[in-house]
């Protein structure tokens, strides 16, 4: 998008789906992605006035990122479960090789073992590979240094193929 | 030999400098190992890119214009507790049948000055 101030319909147009994808991705269900999608457009209409045209995906993210864990917080639910060192080990049920090679369930499994990584990890990998956002998007909507990034990336990948693989 | 794991996944995904980039590829080409990690890292990159989009259940712009399911959730909460109220401390009558009430108690009536006759039965157990 250009660094122009869009309309909100026009972010709802251009980037709705994305938000639901990652609210799904984060979630693990429809509902909540819904609810979340649509809380992120109104703050989105109701932020565009103070919106100074700039980095306008990391604005965008850093919006769905507070609205996400604003949710949580509201649902006093925890975002994740926090994984032991022993990644794999970690995981209740650990899909099996076979399962994973049936390319039909791999979309269900992948969901369960993203949902199974602490929340920093899968926020930064479902950024990147869901969202599309570059290391540089992403440190700006989740605050931390390109070197964080960087680091959650390759952890949480790392821990989905432990569980995966 | 120090192996760039660290570096892998940033390296899949072009997000390191010139420099980063030459010293991982150089190591690739002479490490026995790390080349089956970042096979291993790619795998796991393609199966979530791979991942099926999901339709958003609703038509993106019309659903601004209803609030989300939690409000109904609060609101259907908040209607229910007053219902369980009005149940269990009903609020008193302010209208009294006396007919009713006269069939079954004495009545004691106050007559305001100026009154001097009351029409209709009045009577009590």
């Amino acid at each position: 998008m250009p660094d122009s101030k869009p309309t909100w319909e026009e972010v709802a147009r251009d980037h709705g789906r994305r938000i639901y994808n990652f609210a799904y991705r984060l979630t693990g269900n429809p509902d909540d992605a819904s609810d979340l999608m649509q809380e992120v457009l109104l703050r989105v209409r109701r932020g565009l006035a103070g919106y100074t045209p700039g980095s306008f995906e990391g604005w965008l993210w850093r919006i769905t990122r507070n609205a996400f864990l604003d949710d949580v917080r509201r649902r006093k639910r925890r975002p994740t479960v926090a994984l032991p060192e022993d990644d794999r080990s970690a995981i209740g049920s650990v899909p099996q090789p076979e399962d994973v090679l049936a390319e039909s369930r791999l979309p269900e499994h992948l969901q369960q073992a993203l949902l199974a990584l602490p929340y920093d990890f899968r926020e930064a990998v479902v950024m990147c590979d869901v969202v599309g956002l570059t290391y540089d998007e992403i440190a700006e909507a989740t605050a931390v240094p390109v070197g964080t990034v960087r680091s959650r990336i390759h952890r949480g990948r790392k821990m989905l193929r432990g569980m995966l693989e | 030999m120090t192996h760039p794991t660290d570096l892998l996944s940033a390296f899949l995904d072009d997000e390191l400098s010139l420099e980063e980039h030459s010293a991982v590829t150089s190591h690739l080409e002479a490490c026995a190992r790390c080349p089956a990690e970042l096979a291993g890292l790619a795998r796991v990159r393609d199966w979530i890119r791979a991942l099926p989009d999901q339709e958003p259940p609703v038509p993106l712009v019309p659903a601004l214009r209803r609030p989300p399911r939690w409000i109904w959730a609060a609101a259907s909460a908040a209607a229910a507790v007053l219902a369980i109220g009005l149940v269990v401390s009903p609020a008193q009558p302010e209208v009294f049948d006396l007919d009713t009430l006269a069939g079954q108690h004495t009545a004691r009536v106050v007559v305001a000055p100026g009154i001097s006759s009351i029409r209709g039965p009045v009577g009590g157990p």
